[in-house]
């Protein structure tokens, strides 16, 4: 059995580089996964990674080794996908623009405008079935998205997404709740 | 379909973030409520399908991956490349000093030499090497300028003379013997200026 992270950690802080590689193997798919998850697409997932990964080595003696390992590498890639959020913020209300139409159709009909996009993409097959849900849930807001990705693909328990998130246990179940509401909703019909 | 109060905790029960108290009451509740039962397993279904599309979509590759490496690496070479900062920063704080020196003395310079050319009536249409005075220090000018306009009053015709000529002959009579003075008067009459 391997060194565990928090010993691998040591051993990076200490001036092992080679060391943090393995942390970088450990953590790189799932985090890639979280990232690609919340961002729009998979160069951007991976800039965030890789902007992750330095400013953890940069910043190794600041962990305080009092939460996982993982959650302090998920909670730098968390502050990083919201800076890249609100840099293509401007982007985004471009495009939001475009999508009022739908929006005035969807309020009518709940659910009913991205339902339509989604069954025409249904009948492409499974795999874009698979894909359509991931990209429902790129259209939450990000605090309900952020719960949801943490929850359902990292798999962290309530703590641990409070701690990578700095809000209260409470507001993460609140908002899974909602942000499970919202996608179904979303989903309906499809 | 209505909602039940115990649907607030379903997410909580389906994640297995309930004590063991709870999560036992809301197994027995679940199986006895209809609309609850509907919402977990709704709930359970949305989860697998989460699940399977990450799974299926969100893996990274090697590419991936080797990315993130060369991204440590370079984070590493920066942060040695930064250890030189400071000396490098040391470096070019004194050089800026350097030149503010030199600068603040340039325009100094000029500004003196303005000022001279100003005093001796020079000013910019001055010939070229014709007035010495031009670069002179100043202690010289002050010198020159002292006798080339003697002091106002003395040696011309305003009423002030007979005043200053007094004077100079009562400063005289103090250097002179008691012998010499003038008769009846503390200091002899001025024959002319």
């Amino acid at each position: 059995m391997g060194a565990s992270d928090l010993e691998v950690w040591q051993a990076a802080a200490s001036g092992d580089h080679a060391a943090f590689h393995v942390l970088v193997d450990r953590h790189g798919p799932h985090l890639f996964r979280v990232a690609l998850s919340l961002s729009s697409g998979r160069a951007d997932a991976e800039d965030i990674c890789q902007e992750t990964f330095a400013a953890a080595f940069l910043g190794l003696k600041s962990f305080d080794g009092r939460a996982s390992v993982r959650t302090w590498l998920t909670s730098i890639l968390m502050r990083r996908a919201a800076k890249t959020w609100k840099k293509d913020r401007h982007a985004r209300r471009a495009i939001s623009l475009d999508r009022r139409a739908d929006d005035d159709v969807e309020r009518e009909n709940p659910g009913g405008a991205l339902a339509d996009r989604l069954k025409v993409d249904a009948a492409t097959g499974a795999a874009d079935q698979r894909m359509d849900v991931l990209e429902v849930i790129r259209t939450l807001p990000p605090e309900f998205r952020a719960a949801i990705v943490l929850r359902e693909i990292e798999g962290l328990s309530y703590q641990e997404i409070a701690d990578v998130l700095g809000v209260p246990r409470g507001t993460v179940e609140s908002r899974l709740y909602r942000g499970r509401a919202e996608l179904r909703r979303k989903l309906t019909g499809y | 379909m209505s909602e039940c109060n115990f649907q607030l905790l379903l997410g909580a029960y389906h994640d297995r973030e309930l004590d063991a108290a709870v999560d036992r009451r809301i197994a027995r509740h679940v199986g006895e409520c209809f609309s609850c039962a509907t919402a977990l397993r709704g709930m359970r279904e949305l989860s697998a399908r989460i699940t399977t599309a990450a799974a299926m979509e969100l893996e990274a590759d090697a590419a991936v991956i080797a990315g993130m490496h060369r991204a440590v690496d370079r984070a590493a070479r920066d942060e040695s490349a930064a250890v030189d900062r400071p000396l490098l920063r040391m470096a070019g704080l004194l050089s800026a000093l350097a030149a503010s020196v030199l600068i603040i003395s340039g325009v100094w310079l000029l500004d003196s030499r303005g000022d001279a050319r100003l005093a001796n009536g020079a000013g910019a249409a001055a010939p070229r090497g014709g007035d010495v005075t031009a670069i002179t220090p100043d202690w010289e000018r002050v010198a020159i300028t002292l006798r080339a306009q003697p002091r106002p009053g003395i040696g011309d015709d305003s009423p002030f003379a007979p005043r200053y000529a007094e004077a100079i002959h009562w400063m005289l009579d103090g250097l002179i013997p008691a012998g010499g003075r003038s008769e009846g008067k503390p200091w002899a009459e001025p024959k002319s200026f």
